[in-house]
């Protein structure tokens, strides 16, 4: 099971938060992985030990010196414009390439052909038993639609069916909820905008999830007001910051009530 | 004119919050450039809106199709289906390359802009200029033209003859952040006193370091570890260093500590 969290905007609590439930499912094999950093401030002593596990590789077309004529067609029929020349040599920059194979059929010349590229890896350590992965993309890689599919079908891959998976995206990557929301199992969407999340829900996103909506405690009433009342609330203070920062779990009555709320949504029917 | 650029290693370390009060202590020399996309402004009167689309979309003509076939299998994304009555393109999918409009023999795929999100200029209460972009949330293969909103707010900035102009990025160390922080003459990195900060500053310092641009470090929230605080202050004494304690408003308790900012 892969279940993901989304913050609408970061200084909610959202790493805190799904920080805590990883902890508290500590009778079975879980598994972390961040997909952006940092990684929770509790990993920190493990993570010298990290190795690669995974090569995350991308189709780039090579540029072949001998058969090419310089027509220039690869350049014009290149939608992202990720082909430039300089000085009779044809660069393909790959952080923008979308590997769709236009060069390789507008060249008459055959002078592209498609390699395998590493853009990035995931690194896996153990702590406490528990596999901790963080994805490590290369210098001017943006995190996409794309490294997220390939990243997820990995990881559907790696982890075993009882296994449990909590994946920590930073807030605010709504470009990426779509294609998160298709992959994961259950998503827990973190928020304290009321009026987003009403527009959140009308909108045509996905639906093959389990959507669990948790909202900062201080918002609660807004949420109810307006027929949200199946929302979780989760409170987020100094205490709770200061716990989190130090890397132990949050001690607070409420919040464990919340993280338990939210453990029984997500054994429901399962 | 000065260019200032506040940047973050993560989301919550009170980036935001920070630009918030620069808007009261600043607002009569400064313009204001939120590259952020997390944020609207609704109280703000808007001067003007401008449409951007970074991405585009396959559009079938089926009048025109001769059912060959071709661009279903030329497709990498799989988003054409051939269908005995014409050509579907599934627009989740489609990546806008252009590949099938390379092929189709009787031109009857056309690209088509999508809409991806606006750029807004707006003028806050106090009457100064606030450049934003607002993004769609599914919108794909889109990205962020963080650089068109602070070449907006840089014109603006020139054309009133102001002093500074602050650039609010997103969180991350990526090349948006980066793209930002070549024109700045000083980068403000917002961080909490988390211990994964380092790998981070040693980022930004090494960046400075080789373009020449001035550091001035906030600690944010300073008060919740005070060991990783220090250890802040200690490795890095060259930057000029302010530290905000934890504060539960955001009703201008912290302006006092942004006052000698630049």
């Amino acid at each position: 099971m892969i279940i993901t969290i989304l913050g609408t905007r970061g200084g909610i609590g959202s790493t805190t938060l799904l920080w805590n439930i990883y902890k508290s499912y500590s009778d079975c094999k879980t598994c972390w992985l961040s997909l952006t950093p940092p990684l929770p401030p509790v990993f920190f002593s493990d993570k010298i030990k990290s190795e690669s596990i995974y090569t995350l590789k991308k189709n780039i077309p090579k540029w072949n010196f001998e058969t090419c004529n310089f027509c220039n067609d690869c350049i014009n029929n290149c939608s992202y414009n990720a082909i430039l020349k300089k000085d009779d040599v044809y660069i393909v920059k790959t952080d923008v390439c979308n590997s769709c194979n236009m060069c390789v059929i507008c060249c008459k010349q055959n002078a592209y052909n498609m390699l395998e590229f590493n853009v990035g890896n995931i690194n896996c350590f153990i702590n406490n038993g528990n596999d901790v992965l963080n994805l490590v993309l290369n210098n001017n890689e943006l995190l996409s639609q794309w490294h997220v599919s390939e990243i997820y079908k990995f990881l559907k891959s790696y982890i075993k069916s009882n296994d449990i998976c909590f994946v920590d995206v930073s807030s605010g990557r709504k470009e990426l909820w779509s294609e998160i929301i298709k992959m994961s199992d259950v998503v827990l969407f973190y928020t304290d905008d009321v009026n987003f999340w009403n527009l959140f829900y009308k909108s045509n996103m996905p639906r093959s999830a389990k959507l669990i909506l948790v909202v900062s405690s201080f918002k609660f009433d807004d949420f109810v007001k307006n027929g949200f009342s199946y929302a979780i609330s989760v409170e987020y203070d100094r205490e709770i910051a200061v716990n989190s920062i130090h890397g132990e779990v949050v001690s607070d009555i409420n919040y464990k009530k919340s993280i338990n709320e939210i453990k029984r949504i997500i054994n429901e029917n399962n | 004119m000065k260019e200032i650029t506040l940047i973050s290693d993560k989301g919550g370390t009170g980036r935001s919050t920070i630009m918030e009060c620069l808007q009261q202590v600043y607002y009569k020399n400064s313009v204001f450039a939120d590259c952020s996309f997390s944020k609207i402004y609704p109280q703000n009167k808007i001067i003007s809106e401008e449409l951007f689309s970074d991405s585009k979309e396959a559009v079938v003509n089926n009048d025109n199709c001769l059912l060959c076939g071709k661009c279903e299998n030329i497709c990498e994304f799989n988003a054409l289906r051939y269908d005995p009555s014409g050509i579907e393109i599934n627009s989740q999918k489609c990546n806008g390359c252009s590949c099938c409009v390379f092929i189709c023999p009787t031109e009857a795929i056309k690209l088509k802009n999508i809409n991806c999100g606006k750029i807004i200029v707006t003028r806050n209460q106090q009457n100064s200029v606030i450049v934003y972009g607002i993004n769609q949330h599914f919108s794909h293969n889109g990205t962020r033209p963080v650089l068109q909103i602070r070449n907006k707010a840089i014109i603006f900035a020139n054309d009133l003859n102001l002093d500074f102009c602050f650039i609010e990025s997103n969180s991350g160390w990526n090349k948006l952040t980066r793209s930002l922080m070549y024109y700045s003459k000083v980068i403000v990195p917002v961080v909490e006193p988390h211990q994964f900060v380092f790998d981070f500053l040693n980022e930004v310092s090494e960046f400075c370091f080789k373009n020449h641009i001035e550091v001035k470090l906030i600690i944010n929230k300073y008060d919740l570890n005070a060991n990783v605080t220090n250890k802040i202050i200690k490795c890095y004494n060259k930057w000029k260093i302010i530290c905000i304690p934890w504060n539960d408003s955001t009703d201008g308790n912290i302006n006092k500590y942004l006052l000698n900012i630049i």
